[in-house]
């Protein structure tokens, strides 16, 4: 089973969740930890592990290898205006393209090949039934979502029985769905504020137009007002749990402690989520 | 054959409408050879999250532009409008489209300098 943790908003407490209930669930099957959030990735920190085996990921860009016509039908296929066709030859935008392959098919010539480019980089590491993966985009890339895509797929790929708990980047931008793409169940962690609620909307919209089922978890719930709860009630998306705010989790995760011993209202919480993915973990229940 | 002009415009009422400082993200185009509008452009990559640059510059492709005239050209514009060969003028802004041509006749529009080729 494939849970994503998304919220809109950022700040939430994703990565709060996850790590915690990353740690929790690899005492009872084997678990899967993905981060997902390839901007700043840092669910590692939170995570024992060894040493983590990286491998380099690359899209792959449009390269002229034939002669071209200049027909044009290039960069009619390209929606970014990421390659130009000129008389004899064509002009791509690296930090524009998307890299989907349009052009390479649409070209009648052939004469359009994918060169690797290197984005960002892919690393796993475990720990007894803990396995974490991790994206991490090299910094001045502009295009999260293959990368993510890629994390994800890494996590994913033949996790049978296994859970797989992906951490995704906030907001509601192609990154974001990117990574709950797959999920079997997107639990979306808001805060009772009105940019909570606002970042919220959004990213239920974003599950329902990509048929993907979600719940939530409202965090530092005691902090704002009702509206988070009436949304939620209004909307029928069902309410996990709800942690009240808590110095003591803030100072354990500004240094990087998983805060589950120390906080009585996150470990209800987890078990509740448990509760509600334990039942299609245990029938193996997959996308 | 006498140039034919591009320049971005606010709105495409005529010669006196007001220039667009923009280049990628400008509202339209007037078209221009000899002081008379050949067409008027509306601009499809206004809107577009991303690659306006190069997306107007591939309509000024398409209309067989010789030269554009704007407030700015970013990056991505200039290095598509370089390779194309189409030359980029600067005018200053608050000026109408009109005024901006008759600055481009007497010769008094500093151009983007060609930086680079990709």
């Amino acid at each position: 089973m494939i849970v994503s943790f998304a919220s809109g908003k950022g700040g939430t407490g994703k990565t709060l969740l996850t790590t915690n209930l990353a740690w929790v669930m690899s005492g009872r099957r084997p678990t899967t930890y993905v981060d997902a959030d390839v901007e700043e990735p840092n669910g590692h920190l939170f995570l024992k592990h060894d040493a983590a085996q990286v491998r380099r990921f690359a899209v792959a860009l449009p390269e002229l290898v034939a002669e071209c016509t200049g027909c044009g039908a290039c960069q009619e296929a390209c929606a970014f205006h990421a390659i130009l066709a000129l008389k004899n030859r064509v002009v791509v935008f690296p930090e524009l393209c998307h890299a989907c392959g349009g052009c390479v098919l649409a070209c009648p010539e052939r004469s359009l090949a994918g060169r690797p480019h290197e984005i960002g980089a892919i690393a796993s590491a475990s720990q007894d039934a803990l396995r974490l993966m991790s994206g991490r985009l090299d910094v001045g890339q502009a295009r999260a979502a293959p990368l993510v895509e890629a994390v994800v797929d890494a996590g994913v790929r033949d996790h049978g029985m296994d859970l797989v708990i992906v951490d995704c980047p906030p907001g509601t931008s192609c990154a974001a769905m990117a990574a709950v793409r797959r999920a079997d169940l997107t639990i979306l962690v808001t805060e009772p504020t009105p940019f909570g609620l606002n970042d919220l909307r959004l990213a239920v919209e974003m599950c329902r137009a990509l048929g993907r089922d979600c719940a939530a978890v409202v965090n530092r719930s005691d902090l704002g007002d009702q509206e988070v709860l009436r949304y939620l009630e209004r909307e029928g998306v069902p309410v996990l749990g709800q942690i009240p705010f808590e110095r003591g989790i803030a100072a354990g995760y500004a240094r990087g402690e998983l805060a589950l011993e120390r906080s009585s209202a996150l470990r209800q919480v987890l078990d509740a989520i448990a509760t509600r993915i334990e039942p299609a973990v245990l029938k193996g229940n997959s996308s | 054959m006498p140039e034919r002009i591009a320049i971005t415009v606010r709105t495409l009422s005529g010669l006196s409408a007001p220039m667009d400082p923009r280049f990628g993200r400008a509202a339209g185009f007037l078209l221009v050879q000899d002081g008379q509008i050949l067409e008027k452009l509306e601009n499809p990559a206004i809107q577009a999250a991303h690659g306006a640059g190069t997306g107007a510059a591939a309509l000024m492709q398409e209309h067989a532009a010789d030269v554009v005239i704007s407030g700015a050209f970013g990056p991505k514009a200039h290095s598509a409008l370089c390779a194309m060969g189409i030359a980029m003028r600067l005018a200053p802004p608050g000026l109408t489209a009109a005024e901006a041509l008759e600055r481009e006749a007497r010769g008094e529009l500093r151009s983007q300098e060609l930086r680079y080729f990709r």
